[in-house]
């Protein structure tokens, strides 16, 4: 039986996460098979709309990753991207979504190794968890 | 000449939607029922459903039709009057989006009547027995659903129920043959905000630490009700019911569903409030401000969780099942 | 609308890099097959120059074919394969990365698992390239002129040194007069030179400078836009008098009939209701205080008014708001002593702080630079406390940096007009760094002559001051001790053995930490710079960018982040002066943001949620028309607005909701 490798649609802004995310690649860094990354200018960018439809079309999981708070080159995004996702996050939760799916992370430009902690962590979570096959409507 | 036939029907629905008719008042008495002849309501006239199944096959001009579709017989009869008239309205929250009744997509059929008729609290004793059989009630669909999952929908009336205003529009716009292209959604394109009277004072920083409830907040009749914290879904709400409940100071809830071209209300609700959220004050302030609506699914699917939506997430896992409680 | 046309697809060996850990062949006929792909081509290493000339010939095929270049990081080469572009004159946005290398090839060990993770990758770029429209590049001219914040000396010299460069300088400040704190002081260590007299030439110039416009009695409230066009709109309380009418004679000052505690003299004179700050304040003009005032208060009074000979005072003016365009913010705001109130007590007569000290000794203060104690007599005897911050007169663990200097400033002074007083000067640390500082605070111990007892007091020792009970008696002698304000400090020792025998003294001079200006708060939260430890705005570079604060355009100097001297403050406005002038050069163009939001006026429901959430300010809504608009020049490009409005009218080009729905799709599918 072949082994579930969860499917992550990474939402990550450019330049933060994203670069932490190349700097993973930099370092070699082993990242699961499954991690899918969009790269955004600023997480304040995703609607609850995006984690919905990464989730409706075969995503395990979303994890948003964005800049520390103050951080933020546009000053104030990845703390709408906070409130953005814990809204929508418990929205679904209230739909029957399992609370782990959805989560967010800060990672800076030089965090590598913190991204693939992050990322791994994720991984065997939602490898404990199984795929996500929802009851269709 | 004949009149015009019309219909009315209801599904799964509450009977504001007849009142809304009625309260059309003397646009109703003088100017709607003269000029045609009602074949079937059944809260007001008393033809029979074999009656409704006597008419030819398009026989009736239009048929309007409230209710969200909750058992095989509202299915039924949702075909069968689709079948009947040529011009099918939607009318009314429940049967454009699923209404209130479709709440109960949250959880399945199966654990609705376990929870109604056997672990809620009553004093029914012994008594407690699920309804069903054949003859008695009909069962439920697995899902509730808006008119339009079931059949073609010519036209919507939204609002819960429609304001008398909008419904005089349908109705006269239908008797002199006038009406939009199908599949139009009577009131406004644009959201609430856009016809508001309280929008000029709207500050432009508005932040919200915590959503209030109602009675927390003696609200001004003059000033947005977001800005007072409290959860008025105006942005993400379809206008044109002449802003019926900011009159009386309340908030809106939402009922006339999302703007046009908008198609998950929901996500529209969610991601203009996280523009409210305090960012300004770090993330603890931002993360108790999300805590601090109640009730997501609630909140931003209260007049149509639609099965679509409501499928989407509900991970077989998390299918609670009540245990069935003996004696 | 025109049909999109189908992506060209360059893959990227990048070297061995990504052809040893992903199957480019295999990626390649996997996409080629989907038929989303008008032609897909490999090169060995694209970035090079031979690469990207290869690239540009087939670049200038033309047509609006959108390209797709599956290779690195978008942060690598973009802006590369941008500039390929436009030397093959097409359009640059009209391009997307796939990174398959730094985010799969490198961090996917097994190369079918990489291999197959690329091609989703790919397969998304290309769904998201197939929705890219061309942009815009537009270029603007950059403001190259400065709002400058604060008006003390960091401030001012910032405006002489930009000024004097020929950039037109907006000076606002919150008082009345300009200068900050330096001019009230009375001599400058170590120089020993007067502040007024070196000062004065820094103040005359700005003050007439006729590319420095100066607002007094103003502050900031709002600032839009972003480095290289800021709008910034300030409000400027009434002065009560028509600064261009007003001769600077006395007579309205003089007519007044209210007096007051003149809070510039520290106390130490009254002022009447119209004043000025301080003998010597610029600009010239007097200010009415409404909240001392009768004319403000119920009483018809208008004497300053029939006093002055030229009709300059309007006691009906009210606030205005001025709006100027920008290039860069200076926050110059400078530090005021902290209020010892509430660790000190009350004011007990013959306890001053060091600016009250000041006051006196400066030639034009209220004691004509004479020491002495309330009643009028010179003090025998002096306690100069250090690090008078904290309860129980404990240091805080922040250095204000001017206080031991001071202090050793006083011990010379002290010991020069007073020259049969005691000065003890009591203290934990001494902190004198700075050219010439340690040798200054030596000389000025030395020259007080044995006149001068130090106490080095213990880290655990408290000190408190209270007044002494007079002692009863009968006679002249009595009669001139009891209205003399006798203070006792009171030492603790904080455990360790007996605590010190209280010591009596005349007079008490304390120095208070600086603390941020009252303003710096509501300030830095307005124009959202950060501030870190105590208050004071942070510089996230101090070593090589100390005049920077957390937002790219607005600069800082002085007190403002943190306590110093005079002389560091003056270097720190030349850096900030020096760092405009480099990034604001007139003629140099600005590109203005080409993912610049975009908000439909026709389905606009007006709710403002756009607005809200903009951090640049840069949406406006016209309450007109009920709608919202961007302006084009301050949008940075975030994507705020299209993500928060609930009808999805607000457009961020280059990652609209579709573009990003169909990248997702390309992921997952």
């Amino acid at each position: 039986m072949s082994k579930f490798e969860p499917r992550i649609v990474g939402l990550m802004c450019h330049h933060c996460s994203y670069a932490g995310a190349d700097r993973a690649g930099q370092s070699k860094s082993p990242l699961p098979t499954g991690f899918l990354p969009v790269r955004v200018m600023c997480t304040g960018r995703i609607r609850p709309e995006h984690i919905m439809a990464a989730l409706q079309q075969g995503a395990d999981g979303v994890l948003v990753l964005g800049c520390h708070p103050k951080d933020c080159h546009y000053r104030t995004g990845n703390l709408r991207a906070r409130a953005a996702v814990g809204l929508t996050s418990r929205l679904l939760e209230g739909l029957g979504l399992h609370p782990e799916r959805v989560q967010l992370e800060w990672v800076s430009a030089a965090e590598g190794e913190k991204l693939a902690r992050v990322v791994n962590a994720q991984a065997r979570k939602l490898r404990r968890l199984g795929p996500f096959r929802p009851a269709s409507g | 000449m004949s009149k015009p036939r019309i219909a009315f029907g209801w599904l799964a629905s509450c009977g504001g939607c007849e009142e809304a008719v009625l309260d059309l008042n003397e646009t109703l008495l003088f100017d709607v029922a003269p000029q045609v002849e009602i074949v079937f309501w059944p809260v007001a006239i008393d033809a029979k459903l074999h009656h409704l199944e006597a008419i030819e096959p398009q026989g009736i001009l239009a048929c309007f039709l409230n209710g969200s579709v909750r058992t095989r017989e509202m299915a039924e009869m949702a075909r069968l009057l689709r079948s009947k008239a040529r011009i099918l309205f939607a009318f009314g929250s429940c049967a454009h989006l699923g209404g209130i009744p479709s709440l109960a997509n949250t959880t399945t059929t199966r654990d609705l009547l376990e929870t109604a008729y056997r672990s809620a609290p009553s004093n029914a004793g012994r008594n407690k027995h699920l309804p069903g059989g054949a003859g008695r009630v009909p069962p439920l669909t697995a899902w509730a659903h808006p008119l339009k999952d079931l059949v073609e929908v010519d036209y919507f009336l939204p609002g819960c129920p429609p304001p008398p205003a909008l419904v005089a529009e349908a109705f006269l716009a239908l008797l002199a043959g006038k009406l939009p292209p199908r599949g139009h959604v009577f009131g406004e394109e644009q959201a609430l905000c856009s016809s508001c009277s309280r929008l000029p004072k709207k500050p432009e920083d508005l932040t919200i630490g915590r959503l209030r409830r109602v009675y927390e907040v003696e609200a001004p009749a003059d000033e947005c009700l977001l800005a007072q914290g409290l959860l008025c879904l105006g942005p993400a709400t379809r206008g044109g019911c002449g802003e019926r409940c900011l009159k009386a100071n309340m908030p809106c809830r939402g009922c006339f569903g999302p703007p046009a071209d908008v198609a998950d209300q929901g996500a529209a609700m969610l991601t203009f409030l996280a523009a409210h959220a305090p960012v300004d004050s770090g993330e603890q302030a931002v993360l108790q401000f999300t805590e601090s609506l109640v009730d997501p699914v609630g909140t931003c699917y209260r007049f149509g969780l639609s099965p679509a939506v409501a499928g989407c997430y509900r991970e077989s896992s998390k299918t609670g099942r009540t245990r069935a409680r003996r004696g | 609308m025109a049909r999109k046309k189908k992506p060209w697809l360059f893959l990227c060996r990048c070297g061995p890099n990504i052809a040893e850990a992903i199957d480019l062949d295999r990626v390649a006929s996997a996409i080629g097959s989907t038929m989303e792909v008008a032609s897909v081509e490999t090169h060995d290493i694209l970035c090079s120059p031979d690469g990207q000339q290869w690239l540009q010939r087939r670049l200038r095929r033309g047509g609006l074919h959108p390209v797709v270049v599956a290779g690195c990081s978008p942060r690598e080469h973009l802006e590369t394969f941008r500039g390929v572009c436009r030397e093959a004159g097409r359009n640059p946005h009209l391009l997307a990365m796939a990174n398959i290398r730094e985010q799969c090839g490198w961090v996917t060990p097994d190369r079918t698992a990489a291999t197959d993770k690329a091609i989703r990758l790919v397969r998304a770029a290309i769904r998201r390239a197939t929705l890219l429209e061309p942009l815009e590049e537009q270029q603007v001219d950059c403001n190259p002129d400065v709002l400058i914040i604060g008006s003390g000396v960091a401030g001012l010299q910032a405006a002489r040194l930009l000024a004097g460069a020929g950039r037109h300088v907006i000076l606002v400040e919150r008082s009345p007069s300009i200068g900050g704190r330096g001019p009230r002081l009375a001599d400058l260590y170590p120089e020993m030179e007067c502040a007024s007299c070196v000062l004065e030439g820094l103040l005359d110039e700005v003050l007439h400078h006729p590319l420095v416009e100066v607002l007094t009695c103003a502050e900031l409230t709002r600032l839009a836009g972003a480095h290289g066009q800021f709008s910034a709109t300030i409000r400027r309380a009434p002065r009560g008098v028509d600064e261009a009418a007003c001769f600077g004679c006395p007579q309205c000052i003089e007519a007044c009939p209210v007096s007051a505690p003149s809070e510039l003299e520290e106390g130490l004179a009254t002022r009447r209701a119209i004043y000025l700050s301080y003998p010597g304040a610029l600009p010239n003009v007097p200010v009415v205080d409404r909240s001392t005032c009768l004319h403000f208060r119920g009483d018809p009074c208008d004497a300053c008014a029939r006093a002055c000979p030229f009709g300059a005072i309007d006691l009906d003016q009210t606030e205005t708001f001025v709006t100027r365009e920008v290039g860069a913010v200076l926050v110059a705001t400078g530090a005021e002593l902290a209020d010892l109130a509430s660790t000190w007590g009350p004011d007990l007569p013959g306890v001053y702080t060091t600016m009250a000290l000041e006051r006196m000794l400066n030639s034009s203060g209220p004691t004509a630079g004479k020491v002495l104690l309330p009643d009028g007599r010179r003090p025998a005897s002096v306690a100069l406390v250090h690090c008078a911050g904290a309860p129980d007169g404990t240091r805080m663990g922040a250095c204000s940096v001017v206080c031991c200097m001071a202090m050793a400033k006083y011990a010379q002074q002290l010991a020069q007009k007073l020259p049969e007083t005691t000065i003890h000067e009591l203290l934990w640390e001494r902190s004198t760094p700075g050219k010439g500082y340690l040798e200054f605070a030596s000389a000025s111990r030395a020259a007080a002559h044995g006149r001068l007892k130090p106490i080095r007091l213990e880290p655990t020792e408290r000190v408190s001051v209270e007044q002494a009970r007079i002692s009863q008696g009968s006679g002249a002698g009595s009669r001139r001790r009891r209205t003399t304000p006798n203070l006792v400090l009171r030492f603790r020792s904080g455990g360790k053995g007996p605590a010190r025998r209280p010591l009596r003294v005349e007079m008490v001079v304390l120095a208070p930490p600086l603390s941020p200006s009252a303003s710096t708060d509501r300030l830095a939260h307005l124009i959202g710079v950060e501030v870190g430890q105590g208050g004071f705005v942070l510089e996230p570079g101090p070593k090589v960018a100390p005049y920077q604060s957390s937002v790219d355009g607005i600069l800082v100097a002085g007190c403002a982040t943190g306590p110093k001297d005079i002389r560091a403050a003056s270097a720190e406005g030349a850096a900030a002066a020096g760092r405009a002038l480099s990034s604001l050069v007139p003629g140099r163009k600005l590109e203005l943001e080409p993912y610049r939001a975009a908000i439909d006026p026709e389905h606009c429901s007006g709710c403002k949620t756009c607005v809200v959430v903009c951090p640049f300010g840069a949406v406006r809504f016209d309450p007109e028309l009920r709608v919202a608009q961007v302006e084009q020049r301050l949008c940075q490009g975030c994507g705020s607005c299209a993500a928060r409005c609930p009808v999805g009218v607000a457009t961020a080009p280059g990652f609209t909701d579709g573009q990003l729905l169909a990248e997702i799709a390309g992921l997952l599918g």
